[in-house]
């Protein structure tokens, strides 16, 4: 059995990447960072809100709240996608990351 | 200063949770005790397929809260069954009272189910009066969403609470963010 480690990620970065594959919202991004990486990182959802505003803030992403859910007492969800900026800069953090991690096995 | 009163804040809001939690329990054991008179019936009639005529039928199956003490303890429901004893076929009364036992069974779990939804509904809709809307919306509405799906996944009632405890923590933490970063937006634009 491999062991799988806990990954301690910056949560700006990681909810970037999950936006990558399509829109969502903060529960339905904490879930698929999860599932990605089959349990290694885990965004805690205190931190997950205040992260999602400030790539607003950043222009990094933009939001849209659905219509009313009976399943949330008549509250709507909050939808974040990526913006053009910030689907560039997802692209650049990805390359970043790659080559940090290539260079361990290259010199091997 | 600002870490001093998020922390504040949030223990206000963890006691205000608990303290509601004891609240919405209370209330909802004197509604049970109002309805304790009440009984659910589920109707349910039997016919013999072969002879009519040596039918059981059953008139109703159905459960209903005990004059208990504790009323609010779904455990103490009973099943009761009615039925015309005019057939002497005891594997089909066996039958007919297993089923009535999977009925009440069922039914207890509904039961704690609605419990719970209602008593976590009726904590987090007090709560969302003092928050912001967007925090509201977006982060209470998820918590709730989660708790929800947590409860049809049959959770224990302590997880359930822990949830609930986090979803006040967190939100008021938020909102001294969200309050903070707005009053700090408005200033740099005077």
């Amino acid at each position: 059995m491999v062991h799988m480690m806990k990954l301690f990620i910056d949560h700006k970065a990681a909810l970037l990447q999950a936006l990558v594959a399509g829109e969502g919202y903060g529960l339905e991004l904490i879930d698929r960072v999860k599932q990605q990486t089959n349990g290694a990182i885990m965004l805690g959802q205190g931190r997950v809100y205040p992260a999602l505003r400030e790539l607003e803030q950043e222009g990094l992403v933009k939001s849209y709240e659905s219509d009313p859910l009976p399943e949330r007492g008549g509250r709507p969800r909050r939808y974040y996608k990526l913006t053009a900026e910030g689907r560039r800069a997802a692209t650049a953090q990805r390359n970043a990351v790659n080559g940090l991690f290539q260079l361990g096995w290259e010199a091997r | 200063m600002y870490d001093m009163l998020t922390v504040m804040l949030s223990l206000i809001g963890a006691v205000f949770a608990v303290w509601q939690l004891k609240r919405s329990r209370n209330d909802f054991v004197a509604q049970r005790k109002a309805a304790e008179k009440l009984s659910i019936w589920i109707h349910k009639s039997d016919v013999h397929l072969q002879d009519p005529s040596q039918a059981l039928s059953v008139t109703s199956i159905g459960t209903a809260t005990t004059p208990s003490s504790t009323p609010a303890d779904p455990k103490s429901n009973v099943i009761f069954i009615g039925y015309q004893q005019s057939h002497p076929d005891s594997d089909h009364q066996l039958g007919l009272f297993q089923e009535a036992a999977e009925l009440a069974k069922a039914y207890r779990v509904e039961a704690q189910r609605l419990q719970t939804k209602h008593r976590t509904d009726k904590v987090l809709q007090v709560w969302s009066a003092v928050l912001p809307a967007r925090i509201n919306n977006e982060v209470l509405g998820d918590y709730l969403e989660d708790i929800h799906q947590r409860i049809a996944a049959g959770q224990s009632r302590r997880i359930i609470s822990l949830r609930i405890v986090a979803a006040v923590f967190w939100t008021a933490a938020d909102t001294i963010g969200y309050l903070f970063k707005a009053i700090g937006r408005s200033k740099s634009r005077n």
